[in-house]
């Protein structure tokens, strides 16, 4: 018996020995290969590209079209909307959420606020990552990149949540709740409006520093596009000194458009996405508004094209007696394009220069655009000397380049005691809705969950 | 007040039996062998007579007329039945016959826990053991089934099920978690069973055993937390003779009632409706919106292209026509199931085997679903001196075809629709095979091919003659397991299992299929190009498990004197892999096995008939790999003093790789103890009519998991499909404080048997803290997680069940007739005690099968809006805001606290259980279940005209609506409203005017069996022939609620169907 009790022993022993040593190996598998613990650089690039949704649709909120004016919808077509957000928000109502708690009706606040969540975390993760000559040239740029996203949010949610930029009020109107830190149980406070430009400004500086010129995808931004973005913010907040110095930095680097009597006009889809104009790729969510079943184009914008102007084909077409939108530089009918293209920056210079009396520039510049959208062979370029019609005339073009880019809403809300002003309908039947300039449906409310818990001051 | 109301129930269901009979020469007398007890009411027969006698209280009977007979049959329930030959010339005056106890009576009754079995006397724990008696009395496919209504505490939840086959929720004794699966962990044998359960072949199962309490699970650690389904598999027997058990059944159901489902609207009232809404200007008329034949008949006759007679004709036609005629008869058929089981089995005093075959076979409801399954299951004994070894191997193959579909299948819908048309026919008069409108307008599909596109026309019944879906289940467990007894009382036991179990699904969408075609035709080119390959689809998937699980355990007994240890120790491994791919080919021949997937899906091609630009939809692929590893070490001791006082009590520590952190936080201790007092033995013990009574308590710990927790924060890795690029997705925001749920389970319980085993019971109660538990916190969405999306859970619950388990056995009568009664009675109620973010979404309280969690009430409470009624003049529902009558939904919906809500009590029954009759009467027995549920309610479903209008969901509700002023008195159902408005169909359909009380008795099922005893054929000696046929889904006999719905399946397409299963089982 002791004979084979004691070799018995001996292997239990050992072999259990030999087991709880290699334990700790056995337990660090992964419960799920695809799973990790974000802690390389790779990993915090990657997540930057997560465009499924988080990082790309997200960021730009879709209620940003749905409110402003390029388009109408029938009564029946508004009924027939079964999200209660699209449909007050689309007739400027006080309270656009009804109540409604589900996931998408504040997805307006909630995405946006989903991109600076993983900025944030990405910026905080790649600081524990060591810097050698080999890693600087990726944490830059993933840094780069997230501050960009990060500004991009906050510049998006500044435009429905908060007052237009206006440097006299901006120090005690209110701004955003800033958030600069990942850790999801911090409470949410309003900063100024002053403050939330400072931040998106300071940021994308800090950005444009660290990105390349161009990126490897148009998905992530390179030097351009937080050029471009740095144009746009300050073209809204009325420095046009800086928006001309940001517009041309961009320009330099990217200057490429699209001659629109090259391409074919007659496809149901004109563009392509990554097109040559496209800066920065970015779309919105699908809105049940804006789909072709529903859209109209507004009819004064759309008999506002010249018989030359090749827009008027590359952007709509005739579906039994609807006029639809099929201009999208997202090359999706679904998803708008809510990105940054060259067109835009060409006008953001030309209104800036024409701002700041730079006359030759702007014509210069409104020439070159139209030089690509117009027939080239029943047009020739102008020449304005007046400031005031030159500015008229810079203003028309944006109005009829810049269709359902995420961009007019912006416009309409920095036109506000200016000439440009004017109030904007909608019709329901026999329900007519107006929306003043500076009124207050051009603030959405913020979403009465956020107010309750972090006990926030809610918008008029 | 209903507790006791079930006792006097119970009470009055038992009455002893007077029969006896006493005249002269032979006096018998029966005692117990082991106790040498006189034994009251055993039946002496007389062989060769029809007359037999009951012995009485002292154990003895007198036999008068002895004339003709031969021998006597001495039987007792409970004890093990004896012969006794009487010979003529040696007749003594007082025979004493002594019984033996039968192994399985409830008293001797061995249960196992998967780490050792014991024989329940000594168990302090709550156990319940199903017999292989109780599981054979049933017929199924799968073991889980045959568990309903035999078992305490054991719930199968119904709410959830929307086709009668989805398999049921199961919970034992309620919930003791919040966010984590509830489910309990089902055992094979030794090991945690991987897999679908339903590949194991209920033949091939000796017992269960359901381990309820921390005394007796928390063996199972951190797995332990929702109770233990141990099932035991047959085995071979030492010195046993060799014998060979055949069982064949047939099972024969009745035709789906399709008409049980209330989600419809007759035709004519469709039709109303969608004239209605042309009026109205609803529908959109273009190429790619697919519209009714109704509403294209409308608009034909509105465009002049068809004239108003032959408009009458044809809505009048389709008026008259019901789909569910024609899916009755064209789609569905009987189900009929056969099961046939084959055994081997016997031993030596150094070797014992078992080899088993079974064969299922199929045929499904829905024409062209079948499943056929083949199992082998060979187990092997070795005893050298004090070595054993025992191995088996388990093999499965299963393979069904799912080449049909149903009413509520999509094949039958208009594309964005919920359900296929009232009216819609798949056979025209003559029986030519219809189209149905699907994703194209029909003008536009049925002009296809003039305008040189394939086909675009939908016709079921000939997609149904090309379906090829075919799925596959391969299993292999093998098992060795060596035990050496180093010393006298101590072994080293060692087991390890390899599981492998892999399913496999394959679709072969023929190029023939629509499918195909409509793919071809829409990115067929203004050249008449094809873009999208004109050749079948394959799809396959393949999910492959793999476990390894190693055990080393020793075990030690020590029975002296008036002591008894057993104690038990040790250390366990198991890794489990899983590993998921697929792919889908294009162009695919399935006679040649060629493919070609290379095609540019990068492009943007204008496709029919919209024009809009889209990519070719990618081939899917799919490569997934979960692991699972855990390490752990326990061990367990008994210890009884004079068999009279017990204590147990166990410890275990679990570690795994589920929370992806440092080590030291991966591990969980969790223990219990417990006490069992045997009173009835004590000397002061005098109840002579209570015996045996024992007292048992027990207390501890058992866990739960959540898989999908990390405490930090995790990302997942895929392809951007935009850019190519690496993606990776934050899945969880992370928790540092992470830690396991933790269930602690008090257990107070009584073992009684009356009046000499004539009633035998269990009595426990218990409470059940889920502590630890994970809960979700709403997270402000400025924190850029939204916890609606994507839950954050962390360690902050308690949840409370409190319960009661009783069972009760009874022998009624005893004699020629035997009549007993198992009563099985179940009490579990939940409360949240700590849930510190609770939701305050109000639409969350009324829509869905639970509640989100709130302090001081049940997950499972059934909360409604109030109802007033409808409005006089408009037939919108009426609310109450600030004392007045309203219609302003949004409003009131918003300024809505929980408080202002209906509670109407539980949607999960708290109360329920089963009565089982057993009359055994010469060779026959006869057996009856019942089944109950108490103190719950359901909500009926009724319209909801924002889903009636935008994707077809109907009710035959809509036909009671109101109407006109007035109606309001006789119906609740709102009037089509001009304007969808799902606040007001919120309103109305999460109302109190749609609750119901749920309580039910059912018949489970009624089973009669024959047994032909010993039979010879030729020289073929068959033993113990029997034939049997039970009926199962018998219906209620008596609901609380009027309707047609029965409470238990409240969403499903139609009921489990009556069915009756004929079978024979003989051993040879």
């Amino acid at each position: 018996m002791k004979r084979i009790a004691l070799p018995f022993y001996a292997t239990v022993l050992a072999s259990i020995s030999v087991l709880i040593s290699s334990c700790a190996d056995f337990l660090d598998v992964k419960p799920n290969r695809s799973w990790v613990v974000p802690n390389s650089a790779q990993d915090f690039q990657a997540i930057l590209d997560d465009n499924t949704d988080n990082m790309n649709k997200w960021r730009t909120p879709v209620l940003i079209e749905v409110s402003s004016d390029d388009y109408y919808l029938t009564e029946n077509d508004w009924k027939s909307i079964g999200d209660a957000t699209t449909r007050n928000t689309y007739v400027w109502a006080s309270d656009i959420f009804e109540g409604d708690v589900k996931e998408g009706a504040v997805a307006a606040w909630s995405h946006p606020y989903g991109c600076v969540f993983r900025a944030n975390y990405v910026l905080e993760g790649i600081q524990k990552i060591k810097r050698t000559p080999n890693t600087v040239v990726q944490l830059n740029q993933i840094e780069g990149s997230a501050l960009f996203y990060r500004s991009w949010a906050f510049h998006q949610l500044a435009q429905l949540f908060c007052k237009p930029y206006h440097s006299n009020t901006a120090d005690s109107d209110l701004g955003l709740p800033i958030r600069l830190e990942s850790d999801i149980t911090l409470k949410s406070k309003r900063a100024s409006v002053q403050n939330t430009y400072s931040r998106i400004i300071e940021d994308l500086k800090a950005g444009a520093r660290l990105l390349p010129e161009t990126p490897v995808v148009k998905t992530r931004p390179g030097k351009s596009a937080a050029y471009g973005l740095l144009a746009r913010v300050y073209l809204q907040m009325g420095d046009y000194e800086q928006a001309y110095r940001y517009a041309d930095s961009c320009l330099l680097i990217q200057p490429t458009l699209i001659d629109y009597n090259e391409i074919d006009l007659t496809l149901n889809q004109t563009f392509m996405q990554f097109n040559e104009e496209v800066i920065f790729h970015s779309l919105m969510v699908a809105s049940p508004a804006l789909m072709d079943n529903r859209i109209n184009i507004d009819s004064v914008l759309y008999v506002s094209y010249a018989a030359n102007d090749l827009r008027k084909q590359a952007f709509f077409r005739d579906n039994n007696g609807k006029i639809i939108f099929k201009g999208s530089y997202s090359g999706l009918s679904v998803n708008l394009f809510g990105g940054i293209a060259t067109d835009e920056i060409y006008l953001i210079r030309a209104e800036a220069a024409a701002r700041l009396g730079l006359i030759e520039q702007a014509n210069q510049d409104l020439n070159t655009l139209m030089a690509h959208r117009k027939d080239a062979s029943h047009w020739n370029a102008g020449y304005e000397n007046n400031q005031a019609k030159l500015l008229r005339r810079i203003v028309d073009e944006r109005r009829k380049e810049l269709i359902l880019r995420g961009i007019r809403w912006g416009d309409l809300r920095r036109y506000t005691n200016t000439e440009f002003a004017h109030p904007i309908y909608r019709k329901l039947g026999s329900s007519e809705f107006q929306l003043l300039p500076g009124g207050d449906g051009y603030v959405l409310p913020i979403p009465h969950e956020v107010v309750e818990i972090n006990n926030l001051q809610q918008n008029p | 007040m209903r507790i006791l109301e079930m006792f006097a129930w119970v009470a009055l269901t038992f009455f002893p039996p007077i029969i006896s009979n006493a005249q002269q020469p032979l006096v018998v007398k029966v005692s117990a062998q082991n106790t040498k007890t006189p034994l009251e009411g055993a039946t002496v027969t007389l062989k060769g007579t029809a007359l037999s006698y009951i012995t009485g209280k002292d154990g003895i009977c007198l036999l008068t007329d002895l004339n003709d007979a031969i021998s006597l049959a001495i039987t007792h329930v409970g004890y093990q039945p004896k012969m006794h030959i009487l010979t003529n010339t040696l007749r003594p005056d007082t025979l004493f016959i002594f019984l033996a106890p039968e192994t399985n009576v409830i008293e001797e009754v061995v249960v196992s826990t998967g780490y050792y079995e014991l024989d329940k006397s000594l168990a302090t724990g709550s156990f319940d053991l199903i017999s292989n008696d109780v599981l054979n009395r049933t017929v199924s496919t799968d073991i889980i089934s045959r568990l309903e209504s035999n078992t305490t505490s054991l719930l199968f939840d119904r709410r959830g099920a929307a086709a009668s086959g989805d398999s049921p929720e199961l919970t034992i004794r309620g919930l003791g978690t919040i966010h984590s699966s509830s489910s309990p962990l089902v055992i094979v044998d030794n090991f945690p069973y991987e897999g679908d359960i339903s590949n194991l072949n209920p033949n091939d199962v000796e017992s269960i055993t359901m381990l309820k309490d921390a005394s007796a699970a928390s063996i199972w650690g951190a797995r332990a937390g929702n109770g233990v389904i141990v099932i035991t598999t047959k085995k071979g027997r030492y010195d046993e003779k060799r014998s060979i058990t055949f069982n064949h059944n047939v099972k024969v159901y009745q035709k789906p009632d399709l008409g049980y489902d209330e989600h419809f609207i007759p035709s004519a009232s469709y039709i109303e409706l969608e004239k209605t809404l042309f009026e109205r200007g609803h529908y959109t008329e273009n190429d790619w919106t697919p519209l009714s034949p109704v509403v294209e008949l409308l608009i034909a006759n509105r465009d002049g292209r068809i004239d108003d007679s032959s408009f009458e004709n044809r809505i009048h036609q389709l008026s008259n026509s019901d789909i569910r005629e024609q899916a009755s008869d064209l789609l569905y058929r009987s189900r009929v199931d056969q099961q046939h089981s084959l055994s081997f089995s016997g031993g030596s005093s150094l070797q014992n085997y078992m080899l088993s075959f079974g064969y299922d076979n199929n045929i499904n409801h829905v024409v062209g679903s079948d499943f056929q399954r083949v199992t082998i299951n060979a187990a092997n004994s070795f005893k050298f001196s004090s070595f054993e070894v025992s191995t088996s191997a388990y093999f499965t193959n299963s393979r069904s075809n799912e080449n049909g579909f149903g009413l509520n299948s999509p094949v039958l819908r208009q594309s964005g629709r919920s359900q296929p048309l009232p009216y819609i026919s798949l056979l025209d008069e003559l029986g030519i095979r219809q189209p149905i409108t699907k994703d194209v307008r029909s003008l536009y599909a049925e002009g296809a091919e003039e305008i040189g596109l394939l086909n675009w026309q939908f016709v079921p019944l000939d997609e149904r003659d090309l379906m090829d879906y075919q799925s596959g289940t391969n299993e292999i467990r093998l098992f060795l397991n060596p035990v050496y007894e180093l010393l006298q009382g101590l072994k080293v036991d060692v087991k390890y299992q390899y599981q492998k179990q892999g399913l496999e699904t394959k679709n072969h969408v023929s190029k023939e299929r629509y499918e195909v075609r409509s793919l071809v035709n829409s990115f067929t080119q203004a050249d008449g190009s094809m873009v999208f390959p004109y050749g079948g689809i394959l799809t396959s998937r393949n999910d492959q498990t793999v476990s390894h699980s190693l055990r080393l355990q020793t075990n030690y007994m020590l029975v002296k004197n008036n002591h008894q240890l057993r104690a038990l120790a040790g250390w366990e491994l198991r890794s489990v892999d899983r590993i998921t791919t697929g792919h889908e080919l294009y162009d695919y021949d399935h006679d040649l096995f060629t493919w070609n997937n290379q095609f540019n899906f990068q492009e943007r091609y204008p496709t029919r008939p919209r024009g809009t630009n889209a990519r070719l939809p990618l081939p899917s692929t799919l490569l997934s790999g979960v692991y699972g590893r855990y390490v752990s070490t326990f061990s367990n001791a008994i210890y009884s003093f004079k068999d009279k006082y017990i204590f147990s009590a166990s410890a275990r520590w679990d570690a795994s790789n589920l929370f992806g952190v440092k080590t030291n936080q991966k591990g969980t201790p969790l223990w219990s103890a417990g006490a069992n007092w045997l009173l009835s033995d004590e000397e002061f013990y005098q109840l002579d009519w209570l015996q045996p009574l024992t007292i048992k308590m027990s207390y501890g710990f058992n866990g739960n998991t959540h898989g999908n927790v990390s405490a930090a924060p995790t990302a997942i890795y895929r392809t951007d499909r935009l850019t190519g690029l690496r993606a990776a997705s934050i899945r969880t925001p992370g928790n540092p404080m992470l830690r396991w749920e933790k269930v602690g389970i008090q257990n107070f319980g009584i073992d009684f048997g009356m009046f000499d085993g004539r009633i035998a019971g269990t009595l426990e109660y218990y409470i059940k803290d889920g502590r630890d538990l994970l809960g979700n916190v709403i997270t402000d969405i400025t924190s850029g997680w939204d916890s609606r999306a994507s839950s954050y859970l962390i360690n902050d619950a308690h949840i409370r069940t409190r319960g009661l388990d009783i069972s009760v056995s009874s022998v009624n009568v005893e004699g020629p007739v035997k009549w007993r009664t198992n009563v099985l009675f179940s009490y579990a109620k939940d409360r949240v005690m700590k849930y510190s973010n609770s939701s305050s979404n109000i639409a969350s309280f009324t829509s869905g099968l639970g509640i989100p969690a709130v302090v001081g009430k049940s997950r499972n409470t059934l909360f409604s809006y109030p109802w007033i009624g409808l409005d006089h003049t408009s037939g919108n529902p009426l609310v109450v805001m600030d004392g007045q009558p309203s219609d302003n939904y949004r409003d009131y919906l918003n300024n809505l606290e929980i408080g202002d809500l209906v509670e109407h009590g539980l949607s999960l029954a708290p109360i329920f259980g089963s009565i089982r009759n057993t009359i055994t009467w010469k060779n026959i027995e006869a057996t009856i279940n019942f089944s109950w549920k108490a103190d719950y309610y359901f909500r009926k479903q009724s319209v909801n005209y924002y889903n009636l209008i935008n994707s077809g969901e109907g009710h035959k509700d809509y036909d009671a609506r109101w109407i006109k002023p007035g109606d309001e008195l006789t119906t609740s159902v709102p009037s089509m409203p001009e304007v969808v408005n799902q606040a007001r169909d919120n309103v109305y359909g999460y109302s109190e005017a749609l609750v119901e009380k749920a309580d039910h008795i059912r018949i489970n099922d009624i089973g009669i069996s024959y047994s032909l005893g010993n039979r010879h054929f030729g020289k073929i000696n068959i033993r113990n022939l029997r034939l049997y046929l039970i009926m199962s889904n018998l219906g209620t006999v008596w609901k609380s609620y009027k309707g047609s719905i029965d409470p238990d399946y409240p969403h499903v397409d139609f009921l489990p169907p009556r069915n009756a299963a004929f079978g024979l089982n003989m051993n040879f």
